[in-house]
């Protein structure tokens, strides 16, 4: 019998950081619950959102993690610099390149979870198991 | 990292040595400067592990030390500092200055006295400061930069802020370096760093960053302090933030160039977050370039908050504004004391087996310390050594430290930055709520101003160390010594 379905993703306690273990059953699946862990950490959920931006990164078959860190990356900048509510994402893969689209509108007021500078290399996991891929990665806070 | 927690070796009273060959491919010991319950601290967290993977970075010399504010970073430990030997291989690592470039912190003090003056007035003061600095996550600094502005900013630092008119001559050589890393190179800064930037100056920013309205509870060198212009019962300001989503995109964007550097030249690290390259390379002379130019932003940024500090003071206290006590400097005395940063590498000398070398030193987390007579400092503060900032977590005591001449073979001046976390942000939420740490400071005296009143709990004065344990540790380990003992009267936060 299998075992219940570990959840999408979960936070880590850090001393002074923050840290967020994802899983998914394909890397695109992975990829897009290690974002709304992301939004979740940041507090910049939202139901609505017209705007749509599209992220592109290069993904190393020898290096999955990296690409997961460009595109935590990536959402943070776009969050940075539009102060942006995110209500709606999919993640594809194309040969080496992942692309997320993200629906999302600007909030000029700040959101009401931990600002994060950037997703770091630290204690960067991403691994194959019986169910999918588990990847561990932590923030800067 | 090993499954075993590392536990170093005690050499004295408050030092530490983590033995070659605790982990493997460690070039250096480690040397941890900390009391035993610090120390403890720092082996439960297994930040010590972090100081001897630290100790494999190639060329580096003496040893990979850690202050006594120690805690677990991400790659460096927060509190690390790490010299490598320019000329002999040695290598730069962003990961050991961190996301938030020259995050650092300013004590602007003034004329006012905190029973007399202050106190009457303080909720208007810190109400009013609440509104004219620019404060929390994302957009919303005092000035808004065009594309030459921010190229102006970058190159200059502080100089550029004194340029259109933002606080006053004797502002810039109160700042390390004269508020101006001469290295920097705008042109290594991504136009995605600039764009993150170009509303972002003269933010104090969110997290840890703050100003506080402090007072002068105790001065413990006379003659220190009196040089410093600072006096019992004094009203100060204190302010801690950085290079906000720029320095941020700096580290982010070079970190990825510098990592496949290192894959490249076959340098191997044990936590990916060390990636580094040889100060002589390309990208690492790219990386400095672009980092000097972050420097140079956080020090205009926090130049730009205090022009919006002074008007506040000016605001409320500008009808019953006193002179200076002394010479030309700006209204109700409000001069800055020291801005200093914790988290940079810099290109330094030093003495080593009987030549001088240059050596690149990371600071992540820790603060420059120049001792008495080091060129490098203003002429009025030559004979006391530098000013050091030590903030300590709302609601406890601050203090002003100066950098001892013995700083520069134990530590490559250097000294610890702050209290240190000993607490995750989640569990410090879970232990009291914002609001109800918010009533505990206000009734103690301490008025607070804070946009996000749910986040505050995060930073609550339980989640860090004793701070006053912190200081007193680098006073024994010889780092620095303590001038005067401020406490938080008002408290803004993003």
């Amino acid at each position: 019998m299998p075992g219940p379905e570990p959840p999408p993703f979960e936070i880590l306690e850090h001393t002074a950081d923050i840290g967020l273990r994802a899983r998914g059953k394909s890397l695109e699946v992975l990829f897009e619950n290690a974002i709304w862990g992301l939004i979740e950490i940041v507090g910049a959920r939202t139901d609505e959102g017209k705007n749509e931006e599209r992220v592109l990164v290069r993904l190393d078959e020898d290096d999955p993690g990296a690409a997961l860190v460009d595109l935590l990356n990536e959402v943070i900048y776009l969050l940075d610099l539009q102060q942006a509510r995110i209500a709606g994402l999919s993640v594809e893969r194309a040969d080496s390149v992942i692309e997320a689209r993200i629906r999302w509108r600007p909030d000029p007021d700040p959101p009401e979870g931990t600002e994060l500078k950037a997703a770091t290399f630290h204690q960067l996991s991403l691994e194959k198991r019986d169910y999918g891929f588990d990847a561990t990665v932590y923030f800067d806070v | 990292m090993s499954e075993t927690a590392v536990r170093p070796e005690r050499i004295d009273a408050f030092a530490w040595r983590i033995p070659v060959g605790t982990v493997p491919g460690m070039r250096v010991p480690g040397v941890v400067f900390a009391t035993e319950e610090l120390m403890n601290k720092a082996v439960e967290d297994r930040a010590v592990e972090q100081v001897a993977n630290v100790a494999t970075l190639p060329g580096i010399v003496e040893a990979s030390y850690a202050m006594p504010d120690i805690h677990w970073g991400y790659g460096f430990p927060i509190g690390g500092v790490a010299a490598t030997d320019v000329e002999d291989g040695g290598v730069v690592s962003p990961g050991g200055v961190g996301f938030d470039i020259a995050c650092g912190v300013r004590l602007i003090r003034s004329d006012l006295e905190f029973d007399g003056d202050v106190r009457a007035r303080l909720a208007e003061l810190v109400a009013t400061l609440g509104r004219r600095v620019p404060r929390g996550t994302g957009k919303g600094g005092a000035l808004r930069l065009d594309r030459r502005g921010m190229e102006a900013v970058l190159r200059d630092g502080v100089r550029y802020a004194l340029s259109v008119g933002i606080g006053v001559e004797e502002d810039a050589e109160l700042c390390e370096d004269g508020g101006v890393l001469q290295t920097a190179a705008p042109e290594d800064v991504s136009d995605r760093a600039k764009e993150r930037a170009a509303s972002q100056l003269g933010s104090l920013g969110a997290g840890n960053h703050f100003l506080e309205v402090q007072a002068v509870e105790e001065i413990i060198e006379p003659d220190a302090a009196e040089v410093m212009g600072l006096f019992p019962g004094q009203a100060c300001v204190m302010l801690h933030s950085g290079s906000r989503g720029l320095g941020h995109q700096v580290c982010t964007d070079h970190l990825r160039v510098v990592d496949a550097a290192a894959r490249r030249l076959g340098i191997e690290v044990p936590d990916r977050q060390l990636a580094c390259v040889p100060v002589q390379e390309e990208e690492a002379q790219r990386y400095l370039g672009a980092m000097a130019a972050a420097a140079n932003f956080a020090r205009a940024n926090r130049h730009a908050l205090t022009h919006a500090i002074r008007e506040s003071f000016q605001e409320v206290f500008g009808g019953s504004a006193k002179r200076p006590r002394k010479g030309s400097g700006p209204g109700l005395g409000m001069s800055i004391v020291y801005d200093v940063a914790h988290n940079l590498a810099k290109v330094e000398e030093y003495e080593l087996g009987g030549r001088v070398r240059t050596l690149c030193v990371h600071r992540k987390g820790a603060t420059r310390a120049f001792g008495p007579r080091h060129p490098e400092l203003p002429s009025r503060y030559r004979e006391i050594g530098q000013p050091v900032i030590i903030p300590g977590s709302m609601g406890s005591s601050s203090y002003v430290l100066v950098g001892t001449s013995e700083a520069a073979r134990k530590s490559f001046s250097s000294t610890c930055h702050g209290a240190g976390r000993a607490m995750s942000r989640t569990k410090a939420k879970k232990v009291m709520s914002g609001v109800e740490l918010v009533r505990q400071l206000e009734g103690r005296g301490i008025a607070v101003a804070a946009s996000r009143p749910g986040l505050l709990a995060e930073e609550a004065p339980y989640a860090y160390k004793d701070v006053s344990q912190v200081v007193r540790a680098c006073e024994g380990a010889g780092l620095s010594r303590m001038v005067a003992r401020l406490v938080p009267v008002g408290v803004v936060k993003g």
